[in-house]
């Protein structure tokens, strides 16, 4: 009798330190109902987490939406130029006033949909989504090596501005006696190769000094002054050097050169922050181009029939 | 005698793991009301109160190291080749050193993208056609070697005069440089223009070299907006941090 009751199994919710297979099967079942339930319960009732306090970083929160406190800083700052510390009651009223209208209408432009349509809001938001995509590339500084293997694969970028100082000699056309006009803008040519002094040769040979050029100009200057066929003969010549005479439609140009400095190539180290700035922009050039092929692939876009083709 | 030895090294660790428990409980509650503490104080009262700046100081750290010396170094000392700002120095682009400043350049940064971002001006390039809304007039080499000049005499190391003249009309009319300057040189704290009468340099090393360089091919530094990278209590730590260096720093 005593030998049985010694035998007798503990009952469910008895004796804790023992396993008990059958309670620990309940208590799962339990726990997982349980875990169901409330999950259930917040996927058909939710209306977001909702807080009672404020958070330490924010003013106030409007319809659980934070209006931060840097910004109401900010906006102290900007409107009355003084630090919250130093702002009177008065004045942070009006700009705390301000901040929550603010909000009160974005979140009411929200209910209506207005971003959908609105351009600049559309082109804020496609701007934001873009700087977060791109915010790792922004942030990391990459490999000095990595840098050097890119200068050194796109070398002919990194060159400084060249300049150039011309005067441009004009012998305009006259008409039927294109031959004599030739003649006389080879002779001038001829004798300012020879040392003759512009002035003297604008006499002698009734030059024109076009005057396009203000002295000593950067190279993209001197090709808008002078246009691409005159600056394209001009850029090979060095300084003293002159031009053999070009025809246009003006007429015949001799061009002299004063000076001529053509683009130097930067070291590594000169060009270091616009490597740095070119890296960066082909790489989020990149990822912008995976993004896009990824957002566009994963949306459901149904095309008309008249622009399909366009969809490529 | 084992059995006792085990029933000791039992309680022992029972004791222990209660400890560490305990211990990390009080740590995290510690770091927490810190933070709360850190955030609901004004920003700028926050250098007054030694325990928030010494809290925030040891939060700011490893953050800083993490996120920023990429750029501004492992000192905070800067890199003129990034033309990342000496954060130690008293010279400030944006704002004049206060922690609300700070903070705010952190949040945004500096034309990052943001929307709130500062983002009001940047240095143009003079030797390109210039098709921006400000419509500058691009310069000649001679000019800006002017302009050069000019700039070097508000630091009194001119060495021509009749340049100087000829930069300082460059200056306040074809360049148009006096508008983020100021006419005086001294910059403008508004839009991150530098002081141009000082001996610091964001850019370069002041030659005559790199300032051409600047001029010629513009300059426009980026800082990442951290707001949604950073917690905010890390970020106003970020910002006292820095605060702190520039203020400490001979």
């Amino acid at each position: 009798m005593t030998a049985n009751t010694a035998k007798q199994k503990p009952g469910l919710w008895e004796k804790f330190s023992r396993t008990n297979p059958r309670r620990a099967f309940i208590l799962l079942g339990t726990g997982a109902v349980a875990g169901l339930l409330i999950a259930g319960f917040g996927l058909f009732t939710s209306r977001g987490t909702k807080i009672d306090f404020v958070p330490a970083e924010d003013v106030a929160l409007v319809n659980q939406q934070p209006i931060l406190a840097v910004d109401f800083d900010a906006q102290l700052e900007t409107r009355y130029g003084v630090s919250s510390d130093k702002a009177s009651a008065a004045q942070k009223r009006k700009v705390l006033h301000d901040m929550l209208r603010e909000e009160v209408y974005v979140q009411r432009g929200l209910e209506l949909g207005m971003p959908e349509s609105d351009p600049d809001t559309r082109n804020a938001l496609v701007s934001a989504v873009e700087q977060q995509m791109l915010a790792d590339i922004t942030t990391n500084i990459p490999d000095e090596n990595l840098l050097r293997a890119y200068y050194d694969s796109h070398r002919a970028r990194y060159a400084s501005e060249g300049s150039i100082t011309v005067r441009d000699l004009l012998l305009p056309a006259m008409g039927a006696e294109v031959t004599e006009t030739e003649k006389r803008v080879n002779a001038a040519a001829a004798a300012l190769s020879h040392g003759m002094t512009i002035e003297a040769a604008l006499v002698k040979f009734g030059l024109k000094d076009t005057r396009r050029m203000d002295g000593e100009e950067f190279y993209f200057a001197a090709r808008i002054h002078l246009g691409p066929q005159l600056f394209a003969a001009a850029r090979h010549l060095k300084a003293g050097q002159i031009s053999t005479p070009i025809k246009t439609t003006e007429g015949f140009h001799i061009l002299v050169v004063a000076g001529n400095d053509p683009p130097v190539a930067m070291s590594f180290a000169e060009a270091y922050d616009t490597v740095l700035t070119d890296f960066k922009n082909d790489a989020e050039a990149r990822l912008q181009t995976n993004e896009e092929k990824f957002l566009i692939g994963r949306a459901d876009i149904l095309m008309a029939g008249r622009y399909k083709k366009f969809a490529q | 005698m084992s059995a006792e030895r085990e029933s000791l090294a039992r309680h022992g660790a029972i004791i222990a793991i209660v400890c560490l428990l305990l211990g990390s409980i009080g740590w995290y509650a510690y770091s927490q009301t810190m933070k709360y503490r850190l955030m609901a104080t004004e920003a700028d009262l926050v250098p007054a109160d030694v325990g928030l700046v010494h809290f925030a100081q040891g939060l700011a750290e490893p953050a800083y190291q993490k996120n920023c010396a990429s750029c501004h170094g492992r000192t905070l000392q800067g890199n003129s080749r990034l033309g990342a700002p000496d954060l130690t120095d008293s010279d400030w682009l944006y704002g004049f050193g206060k922690v609300s400043q700070i903070e705010y350049t952190i949040n945004y940064g500096i034309r990052s993208g943001n929307p709130k971002a500062r983002n009001l001006a940047f240095m143009p390039s003079f030797a390109h056609p210039n098709d921006d809304k400000e419509k500058l007039a691009a310069l000649t080499p001679g000019e800006i070697k002017n302009v050069i000049q000019y700039v070097f005499s508000l630091q009194e190391r001119s060495t021509d005069t009749a340049a100087v003249q000829r930069g300082a009309a460059i200056y306040s009319d074809k360049g148009a440089c006096y508008d983020c300057h100021a006419r005086d040189g001294r910059g403008d704290h508004e839009v991150g223009a530098p002081n141009l009468a000082d001996t610091v340099w964001l850019n370069g090393d002041g030659s005559p070299r790199s300032v051409f360089q600047s001029i010629a091919a513009g300059r426009a530094g980026v800082c990442p907006a951290w707001k949604d990278r950073l917690e905010p209590a890390v970020i106003r730590a970020l910002a006292v941090f820095i605060h702190q260096k520039a203020t400490i720093s001979p």
